[in-house]
């Protein structure tokens, strides 16, 4: 019991804040505590959730904190700069800073050990990383960081993303600047979003800071029955399949017959959607059980028709920034068809990277670039583009997720060579005769994918049902449901671990 | 929907999960043997520890700098020259370390052959006191972590047989001499062995990557690309076995690959990545059996005959094509009349050190025995090795109940190991340590430390050497910190090491070899 207050205060790297811990629901259950207090003031509101996210940011990111306020106080005052500026060349200064200040940090913390390794690898020299910042705090204030590792902080690639898009906008006069710093702290730094998006743009979110609470108790249980389906997504389905099954063979795909690398391949497209989009799932009933409206990121991605749909159903938030704030500052699909596909590209290289400091993500980036311009050629000659037939929607569904699925083994491959190696025992060393036997070894974690798939797949007007049902019923079955659900997912987060199956290939 | 109601949902909620927290059994209940309804319990929200040695993890790997290429490591190699290494005893030692190396060689109480018990009830972690480790600190000696070979009372110059080979190998006396490194599905794919050869071949000479099997566990290996013709077909003596073989002929490697007694003569054409140094060999032997007389069997390189053996009778054979220089490929051609077995190919060179990797996947190291005699002995005599490693114990702990069988079973391997391989050393290398969820929390099997107990009793009751790789990972529930490292150490089955974790707890044997090494240099 006396390891309860440090572990409560001091930031414990082992401990972060994740809505999948029980201390997030702890935490979060502190925050309504006050908030139920203070809601009605606004400014009060403001000021005190943008604390709790800067303790929430503390507790899962330590000292990284101070990067968030500095970025928070830097676009602040170039926002103001740009807007009450009236020469053209100071606004776009602040504008040109905002996106340097911001794309540097992005760079020194997510790219440094990127670009050091490739240039010695490429120039056979011997560079070593130096931890600057860490080197400065040690000088002036004699603290002992380690000057020989940079740490990403996290989230760092959503909220410089976020504030971006804030003094593009102040610039192109879509949103009016921040009245007040810790309003704009808390736009920056709200916890639900915080760490996993979405990325909320300026024009969405700053008018709800001006708004008084107000929730509906439809929205209420939208809200709850979002948080639970994320939970299901992320630890009942993501967890168990990763765990158990994914990871290892993702690990060491030598040791793996060509057919379970592929379904390994096929297990990591429905764990990183369950994943990342139960993550989004919470964030937005977190976010909107303190009345603040986050958009929706994910719109049943492998429903998708086609490469150039998908990435409208997939993470949208982040495709609608790239779109708002690359592709269309590069000349988006005014220059002519090769400069669209041109701009094309890069948008989708560069998102790429965003995703990770390794050259496969770029890989992978490109090759959805790819697939977007070949689609946009096949569209003109497909027989069956505009056709509405059932066979004609599977088979775009079938292609497109088959597609995406592709993609993913470079995305989630530890490397290039591990990325070459799954290829080699799909093509190579597939031993279709142990089909049966890695079915039946792996059941529970097939049986785990199998629902999840079936889950995403199943018509629309099913999940609103569900939803709306539950939006109908009382509150305390509201709870008892949640109850139920939170012992569900309890089984999953602490099943045996699948054993290590011994296949003779 | 105020607030303060969103509250009161949430504050009920959890007073419903917590009434079932503490209306519910702590261990779940049962509804069959394969499935039961767990809850967490009210303590489970205060833990503070979750029992992984995250520093110890850390600690490793700070002092050290393998990657997952041996070949391509940045290595600070402390064995440049044979006695750079001062002696155990100036080595500085942290202050929680136990007395300096040369007097912990011993551990009479397991030597003495006292049986182990199994334990079922929970294995405890060990004292500080218990662990016989050096850790340095000195950069100018030795700066990687060693945990120290053990050996019973008197003997420890077990290894000194080959250490003199070693020795003869750099002074030009000795030809050449060999390691075979037998294990199960963790040393798969070259893990662990591929550090522990390369590193020795930069001091003692050697290259190519020993013995493969002839028809591929893994189509693609660093070291050369493989094509063949034929129906050839793979046959193992451990796992699962193919009735249809009615004989234990099953080689060195106890597994060989079946050749057809084709028309055309089956073929297997070799291309060697002569840009890695297991891709380097300037000698090809092949271990065969051929079902019926005239049998032959043609070496091609660069599409040339270099050498061809006719005429042979049935029986055992082992064939050698020596180039004297490095090849870049080389094909085999088989005409057995009726069929035959290859036992085993190894690319190596004429003169210096190889080491084979022979990983049975699923065995617990008790196929030595079970094997034909006769034929095992003949190999083995033709490889001539100078050392065995057996690393074993892994695929027992989830299933064992009788500890104490497995040491007497393990000793009895040793034993016909000895009549087969007389005056060869072996080192025997326990199990790693493996984990399992119990009430949600990873901990490590009971009979991870029994088992290990059962093996270092076995080996050195067998006057044989021991090396404790549960230990010198970190000891108990260990290996989850392997497995949330970043690069992960150990893959999510909490029992395989990556490839990464694989080399950094293999320079820590190789350390340990050295250092052992090393002091029977300076004695000497």
């Amino acid at each position: 019991m006396t390891q309860i207050l440090p572990d409560i205060f001091l930031f414990n790297p082992d401990k972060p804040l994740l809505f999948t811990q029980l201390y997030f629901w702890i935490f979060y259950f502190v925050v309504l505590l006050i908030y139920s207090i203070i809601y009605k003031e606004r400014a009060l509101r403001n000021a005190f959730l943008f604390a709790a996210s800067l303790f929430f940011y503390w507790k899962t990111s330590g000292l990284f904190f101070l990067i968030l306020v500095f970025s928070t106080v830097s676009d602040f005052y170039l926002g103001n700069l740009i807007h009450y500026s009236r020469k053209q060349g100071w606004k776009k200064f602040g504008v040109i800073m905002s996106v340097v200040v911001n794309l540097f940090m992005l760079s020194y913390f997510k790219y440094t050990y990127l670009f050091v390794n490739t240039v010695n690898n490429l120039f056979n020299l011997d560079l070593q990383i130096v931890n600057h910042l860490a080197l400065w705090s040690n000088t002036l204030t004699g603290t002992r960081f380690d000057t020989s590792v940079i740490l990403l902080p996290v989230g760092i690639s959503f909220y410089t993303f976020q504030t971006i898009s804030y003094t593009v906008d102040i610039y192109r006069g879509k949103v009016d600047p921040v009245k007040h710093i810790l309003d704009f702290g808390f736009y920056v730094s709200f916890f639900p979003q915080l760490v996993a998006g979405p990325i909320v743009r300026a024009a969405q979110f700053i008018p709800q800071l001006y708004k008084r609470y107000h929730l509906t108790r439809e929205e209420f249980g939208y809200a709850l029955f979002m948080i639970l389906k994320g939970l299901f997504k992320k630890i009942f389905i993501g967890d168990y399949i990763a765990v158990n099954f994914i990871d290892r063979v993702f690990a060491d795909p030598m040791g793996f017959s060509g057919f379970e690398n592929l379904m390994a391949l096929y297990g990591y497209s429905l764990q990183v959607y369950v994943d990342f989009s139960g993550y989004t799932d919470i964030a937005i009933g977190v976010a909107l059980l303190l009345g603040f409206r986050l958009p929706k990121n994910f719109n049943a991605p492998y429903k998708a028709t086609n490469v150039g749909n998908f990435w409208k159903r997939w993470h949208i938030s982040l495709s609608s920034w790239l779109r708002d704030y690359l592709y269309i500052p590069l000349g988006g699909n005014r220059k002519g068809r090769v400069m669209t596909d041109v701009n094309l590209m890069i948008t989708m290289l560069l998102g790429g990277l965003w995703h990770g400091a390794s050259w496969h993500f770029v890989v992978w980036g490109g090759i959805n670039g790819l697939g977007i311009v070949v689609y946009k050629l096949w569209q003109k000659i497909s027989p069956y583009e505009h056709s509405t037939h059932w066979a004609a929607t599977l088979w775009k569904i079938f292609l497109t997720f088959n597609f995406i699925t592709f993609t993913r083994i470079w995305f989630r491959s530890e490397s290039m060579e591990k990325a070459n190696q799954l290829i080699h025992q799909v093509t190579h060393s597939f031993h279709a005769e142990i089909i049966p036997q890695v079915l039946w070894s792996y059941r529970l974690v097939f049986a785990v994918m199998a629902l999840g798939y079936f889950i995403h797949w199943v018509p629309e007007r099913w999940k609103l049902a569900l939803l709306n049902w539950y939006i109908r019923i009382p509150i305390w079955a509201k709870a008892l449901i949640a109850v139920v659900m939170v012992f569900i997912i309890y089984q999953s987060w602490s099943a045996d671990l699948q054993p290590f199956i011994y296949f003779q290939f | 929907m105020r607030p303060f109601r969103i509250l009161i949902f949430f504050a009920a909620v959890g007073l419903l999960l917590l009434v079932i927290a503490l209306a519910l059994p702590g261990e779940g209940i049962r509804i069959t043997d394969h499935l039961r309804i767990r809850f967490f319990s009210v303590t489970d929200l205060f833990r503070s520890d979750d029992g992984f040695m995250r520093s110890g993890v850390e600690e490793l790997l700070s002092a050290s700098s393998v990657t997952e290429d041996p070949e391509t490591d940045p290595v600070f190699d402390p064995l440049v020259t044979p006695g750079m290494f001062t002696t155990p005893d100036s080595v500085k030692a942290t202050a929680a370390d136990p007395p300096p190396a040369d007097k912990i060689r011993a551990r009479p109480s397991q030597a003495d052959g006292a049986p182990v018990t199994s334990s079922a009830a929970g294995a405890t972690p060990k004292e500080e006191s218990d662990v016989k480790h050096v850790r340095p600190v000195n950069a100018d000696s030795l700066v990687h972590a060693v945990y120290m070979l053990q050996f019973a009372d008197g003997k420890e110059d077990v290894l000194v047989p080959f250490y003199r080979k070693l020795d003869g190998l750099r002074k030009g006396t000795v030809r050449r001499t060999r390691i075979l490194h037998y294990g199960d599905s963790q040393i798969e794919n070259d893990r662990m062995t591929a550090l522990i050869r390369f590193r020795l071949q930069q001091h003692f000479g050697g290259s190519g990557t020993g013995l493969v099997p002839a028809v591929p566990i893994y189509d693609r290996h660093l070291a050369y690309r493989q094509e063949q013709t034929g129906e050839w077909q793979r046959h193992t003596f451990f796992g699962k076995r193919d009735p249809s073989v009615s004989h234990s002929c099953y080689g060195a490697m106890a597994a060989f690959a079946s050749v057809p007694g084709e028309e055309e003569m089956p073929s297997l054409y070799f291309t060697f990545n002569t840009g890695r140094r297991t891709g380097q060999c300037d000698r090809v032997r092949v271990f065969f059996h051929t079902e019926a007389d005239n049998a032959s069997l043609v070496f091609r390189v660069n599409d040339t005959i270099f050498e061809t053996f006719t005429k042979l009778p049935a029986g055992y054979h082992a064939a050698e094509l020596n180039m004297g220089t490095t090849m870049k490929e080389v094909g085999l051609w088989t005409g057995f009349p009726e069929g035959g077995r290859i036992y085993g190919i190894s690319f190596e060179t004429d003169s210096g050190l190889q080491v084979d990797n022979i990983a049975m996947r699923g065995s617990s190291g008790l196929v030595f025995s079970k094997m034909d005699h006769d034929q095992l002995k003949a190999m083995m005599e033709d490889l001539s090795p100078g050392l065995l490693i057996l690393q074993f114990g892994g695929n027992v702990v989830p299933f064992i109940t009788d500890v104490d069988y497995y040491r007497r079973a393990f000793r009895r391997e040793l034993r016909f190991i000895g009549g087969l391989c007389p005056d060869v050393p072996v080192i025997v290398i326990g199990p790693s340590d493996m984990s399992f969820k119990e009430n949600g929390q990873l901990t490590t099997y009971p009979a991870v430390e029994p088992v290990r107990d059962a093996l270092r009793s076995a080996a050195l009751q067998s006057g044989y050497a021991f090396w404790d790789l549960y230990e010198a990972m970190g000891g108990f529930n260990s290996m989850p910190s392997f497995v949330q490292a970043d690069p992960p150490l150990a893959k999510t089955d909490y029992i395989h090491f990556t490839p990464l974790g694989a080399n950094l707890v293999a320079e820590m044997f190789y350390n340990a070899l050295m250092l052992d090494y090393n002091q029977y240099f300076n004695d000497h």
